[in-house]
């Protein structure tokens, strides 16, 4: 009986101490600061006709801070002596590296902040490397969507993560899941796309702001009612409707 | 018999415990000391506990006879864009929606915080005393496509206000007045769609500040006077204007000044205009040609 007493008690204590929340879709990313060290700058600091970690072979790993190769007479670019002058070629500029893997021929859209900002094609094998530049530090959401080579979507990642001034984020590991082969190929989101434009952006967003705490007239019943929730009203639900359908 | 029976139930209790019921949690945090005629920052969060959320909506709420809320800063907050900006001085609502949604705030250097900040408002203590500053009838809605509510906690903070004494005075940090980097523009842009202002041409814009945030825009259209704007905006002079300024100022007074040029479409006058000097130039041509043909006869 105290042995099966233990056992429920202890199954009991386990249940209610496991944590009430997992990381969703963030859980299977890596994520790395990777400063901003010569070898990721996107320069070619030696001026040797390789650019960064892996392909200088000056640069032990992304880390490292010096894509020099040892030379008798230390380049300089600003005139004065010595290696420092290296130092002219980092520029301050916060910067996200994201790779991962998803469709090969496929093409890789990315939205930050609400915004498209640049787009790719997977390669052979469905890898992709994307690096953003000149962006601003604080919180950034990214939406990264893929699509196979026919146009199929798969379900988007997104995360938030927080860019420091002048450093370089490294965003690894976005492996999207498999494409049901049934699926058909769609291009225009079913559902606050207010302007027919197959987009939802700010310009859906403006019109929704537009007849925010307005009573709706003319053909806009039939706009929210369709495409929105349906309440015959413009309110924070419909928004959010907005915010999830959002293409950038 | 009976004490099994019992550890069974509790065992099928604990199993039927739903793992994922959570609340996000709005959090409140600001410096302990509030100081009579000092900025007093004040930063609301939002803890998300794993849910993934994407508009936030309610009412900051402070004894007004305690402090004045001078600026609304969004400089650091993850909220994409606003439906409505809090006006301080008549309503402090506030409602905003994170474009792709947001679960948690990943810091690579402190992995451990997962909360973000959705929004700062800089006050200005008038006098002595106590009072709660809150976020009150607060919705946060459901990442789902939905709009499904997810249900809210707020964890308010009661503040004391002191008289300034001598050590404030060396204190000269002011968070929002030492911001020197001007507002960009992201967007803006003039368009037409039937179901806004009846198709006439809207003026659509948005700038971001990291730092103080941003307080104001102004619109000027073909070179006129500035005046105050909000995005969507129906431009006074239809189809649109040759040139529109628009001018962003964030909290610390810093602008920027982005201008438009739309692209003029011929009218009908113009095309008449050019019509007429084509055929004068041809008539002109045609006359000396004519002249020429005669001298050449005499």
């Amino acid at each position: 009986m105290t042995r099966i007493k233990i056992l429920v008690y202890s199954i009991a204590l386990l249940l209610l101490i496991t944590p009430q929340h997992v990381f969703g879709s963030n859980s299977n990313l890596l994520f790395k600061i990777l400063g901003n060290t010569q070898c990721v700058d996107d320069l070619d600091n030696d001026l040797d006709g390789f650019v960064d970690y892996p392909a200088d072979g000056d640069c032990d790993s992304y880390e490292d801070d010096d894509e020099f190769t040892p030379i008798s007479t230390p380049f300089n670019l600003s005139g004065g002596g010595g290696t420092s002058g290296a130092r002219d070629f980092l520029v301050n500029s916060t910067r996200v590296f994201i790779s991962g893997s998803a469709f090969p021929g496929g093409l890789i859209k990315i939205v930050k902040d609400g915004f498209f900002v640049q787009e790719t094609i997977a390669g052979a094998d469905g890898s992709f490397d994307i690096r953003l530049s000149d962006l601003d530090s604080g919180p950034a959401i990214f939406v990264i969507s893929a699509e196979d080579a026919v146009g199929r979507q798969a379900l988007p990642v997104a995360f938030t993560i927080f860019l420091t001034e002048g450093v370089i984020t490294q965003i690894g590991s976005i492996n999207f899941n498999a494409i049901d082969p049934t699926a058909t190929v769609t291009k225009c989101p079913p559902f606050a796309d207010l302007n027919d434009d197959c987009k939802v952006n700010i310009f859906d967003f403006s019109i929704a702001a537009f007849w925010w705490n307005k009573p709706l007239t003319g053909n806009f019943f039939e706009v929210e009612k369709n495409k929105l929730n349906n309440d015959g009203k413009v309110s924070i639900e419909d928004f959010s409707i907005m915010a999830f359908y959002w293409t950038g | 018999m009976h004490t099994k029976t019992h550890l069974l139930f509790i065992l099928a209790l604990s199993l039927l415990t739903p793992l994922y019921v959570t609340a996000s949690v709005i959090s409140i945090d600001a410096p302990n000391d509030a100081v009579v005629g000092k900025e007093y920052k004040v930063d609301f969060f939002v803890d998300t506990q794993g849910q993934t959320i994407n508009a936030v909506e309610g009412l900051i709420t402070y004894p007004t006879d305690l402090f004045d809320a001078t600026y609304f800063v969004d400089g650091q907050s993850v909220i994409s864009f606003w439906v409505k900006r809090p006006d301080l001085r008549t309503n402090a609502f506030v409602s905003g929606i994170i474009a792709g949604g947001f679960d948690t705030l990943i810091y690579p250097e402190n992995p451990s915080n997962t909360k973000a900040n959705i929004f700062s408002v800089v006050f200005t203590p008038k006098k002595v005393g106590v009072g709660e500053i809150s976020f009150s009838e607060p919705l946060i809605i459901v990442h789902d496509g939905q709009g499904t509510h997810d249900s809210v906690t707020i964890e308010p903070i009661l503040v004391a206000v002191r008289e300034p004494v001598q050590s404030d005075e060396s204190e000269t940090s002011e968070e929002v007045s030492d911001d020197t980097e001007s507002p960009v523009f992201v967007e803006a842009f003039i368009a037409n769609d039937a179901h806004i202002f009846d198709g006439a041409s809207t003026l659509v814009f948005l700038a971001r500040d990291t730092g103080s945030g941003i307080n104001y825009y102004e619109v000027s259209e073909d070179r006129g006077s500035f005046e105050r704007a909000e995005s969507p905006m129906l431009l006074k002079k239809q189809p649109t204007a040759r040139i529109i300024q628009v001018r962003v100022f964030d909290n610390a007074g810093n602008s920027q000044l982005i201008e438009l040029r739309p692209a003029a479409e011929p009218s009908s006058l113009s095309i008449s205009y050019v019509l007429f000097a084509g055929g004068l130039v041809v008539a002109g041509y045609l006359l000396l040609w004519i002249r020429k043909k005669h001298q050449a006869v005499a």
